[in-house]
């Protein structure tokens, strides 16, 4: 099967943290720069869209997820631990006062549970369009669930208009390895973006 | 993998509209980006030396663990019982001389042996007159408190100075609110001191702007402005260079920067913001250099600006200041290692 297997990021990753703690820089360099972003946005999403907020709260879980990286097992992805530390976060600062935390679609533990695990199946996508701006939302949603690279070669691939040369040029990878990629991160951006939506149209009463 | 409904052709478009449909994902500013690096950078450095210690060979592990054991005992027997934590808000960065915590209703000591202790919220924190404290928030900020001070962190975002000064380096974080007897001060991403005495109080701001609000009227100070608001309800502004003896206190009492295996550009980062300069380089290609001169040696107990005129000489390089500025030349034909 050439999907994107669940396992190959958490050995990424556990790679990744391994590489931190015993100090390499250039892991270091790819955790922040792999994740700070997308913690961003999983943040903006929550706290009414204060993106000056998002910041704070993104860069408290980075710090916290840092602190903490020797105690990650590798349960799940290193972006969806910090998705939980962030989550936290925003609970904590859900005062009196400030909003509390927006809950998502994809907040839901099974809906989690299945985005963590992208089960490898294809299912056709949804023939009618959702309301366009929870969409793009989820579209969204999806990239950032998808490992970093992946959702990168997809907004180089189709927003950038790149071209796979390029694309192998920018990962420094053979033409043919950034052709199976681009294909690797298409259908697994199908399968994030069919759990996201499926999961929407259960909890709004849709078939 | 073959799909049992649509062609792939069909599924790159359909996967290509959706790209195009959400547009570029949103990005967090630049700055906001550069000030998450930084502050996460540190964590990073913290974290790979505490996991350093933690793998010490089984022998080394199990005699520091004896005396941490004695250490603890000790410790609990000479201070009491420990202050039960509520939630947690930040690190004690580093302590000199002995500095009182009152949490819970209970008080403790911290020691120079207290690096690393959590913070709880709502902790109150008393100074000696010989002695001061560096904190580290969880949300990045870096606070000092000067000798004879007495602060309560009451969250992370809200503070009270009672009297003494307290160094603020938001690192980013958007809103820092100080409560004193007499105003209130309220900072946006900034760098600053505020000092509360009988007189009244004083903000001197090294970057960003500070807001002062006392007696229904608010004040701002901004990058080199101090704002005095004495106690017979007047105000003064002047100006204030952004370095100088006058802000020694605060790398004294920081966590001191070890340049052991540093860049020169790392050492001139922390030049930068502890010594409230902004470090410049005459040509491009001399900051790429900085890059690649690894520093040896230790700068213990200088301040940034002897620090500076200690490690430069060393490294090829020469520097004039001017104004709040430092600007960093190659010395023709020279690239050294200190």
């Amino acid at each position: 099967m050439d999907e994107w297997p669940p396992e190959a990021t958490a050995a990424t990753d556990a790679w990744l943290a391994r590489r931190m703690l015993r100090g390499d820089q250039a892991a270091f360099d790819e955790f922040f720069h792999g994740h700070f972003a997308r913690v961003y946005r999983f943040a903006l999403g929550r706290n009414g869209g204060d993106p000056v907020d998002a910041e704070d709260v993104a860069q408290t879980t980075m710090i916290k997820g840092i602190r903490n990286i020797h105690t990650w097992r590798g349960q799940a992805t290193l972006f969806t631990w910090l998705c939980t530390i962030c989550r936290h976060e925003l609970s904590r600062r859900a005062r009196p006062g400030r909003p509390a935390p927006i809950p998502l679609t994809e907040d839901d533990p099974d809906i989690r549970d299945r985005l963590a695990a992208v089960a490898a199946r294809t299912v056709e996508l949804p023939d009618r369009a959702l309301e366009r701006r929870e969409t793009a939302r989820q579209v969204q949603v999806a990239l950032d669930t998808l490992p970093a690279h992946y959702g990168n070669v997809l907004e180089w691939k189709y927003l950038e208009g790149v071209d796979v040369a390029e694309i192998a040029a920018r990962l420094r990878s053979s033409p043919k390895a950034a052709e199976s990629l681009l294909g690797r991160a298409r259908r697994a951006f199908r399968e994030a973006f069919l759990v996201l939506t499926e999961g929407s149209s259960r909890s709004t009463g849709n078939a | 993998m073959t799909d049992p409904i649509l062609p792939a052709s069909n599924h790159d478009d359909e996967v290509g509209d959706l790209v195009r449909l959400a547009g570029v994902r949103p990005l967090p500013s630049p700055a906001g980006t550069a000030r998450a690096r930084d502050a996460a950078y540190d964590e990073w450095r913290r974290a790979v030396r505490r996991h350093r210690l933690l793998r010490m060979t089984p022998a080394a592990a199990a005699a520091l663990a004896a005396a941490a054991a004695v250490l603890f005992l000790v410790a609990r027997t000479a201070r009491g019982p420990q202050v039960p934590s509520t939630i947690e808000i930040g690190r004690v960065e580093h302590v000199s001389g002995r500095v009182s915590l009152i949490a819970a209703g209970q008080t403790s000591t911290l020691d120079a042996q207290s690096g690393g202790a959590s913070i709880p919220e709502g902790a109150i924190f008393v100074t000696p007159d010989a002695g001061r404290l560096a904190l580290r928030l969880d949300n990045g900020a870096s606070l000092r408190l000067d000798e004879g001070t007495r602060f309560a962190l009451l969250d992370g975002a809200r503070m009270r100075l009672d009297s003494g000064a307290v160094y603020v380096d938001s690192n980013g974080v958007a809103r820092v609110e100080i409560l004193t007897p007499m105003a209130t001060v309220r900072n946006t991403g900034t760098r600053f001191e505020l000092r509360v005495s009988g007189a009244g109080l004083r903000v001197r701001v090294r970057r960003g702007v500070v807001r002062v609000d006392v007696a229904n009227a608010t004040h701002e100070a901004t990058e080199g402005v101090q704002i005095q608001a004495l106690a017979d309800g007047s105000i003064l502004r002047a100006s204030s260079p952004s370095h100088g003896p006058e802000w020694d206190w605060i790398t004294l009492a920081a966590v001191p920067f070890e340049i052991e295996g540093r860049t020169l550009a790392q050492f001139l980062d922390w030049v930068a913001r502890e010594g409230g300069w902004r470090v410049s380089f005459r040509d491009p290609s001399a900051a790429r250099v900085a890059d690649t001169i690894i520093l040896h040696g230790s700068i213990d107990g200088l301040t940034p600006a002897d620090a500076l005129a200690a490690v430069l000489p060393t490294t090829g390089f020469t520097h004039r200041t001017r104004e709040d500025e430092v600007i960093l030349a190659r010395i023709d034909g020279k690239a050294g290692r200190r």
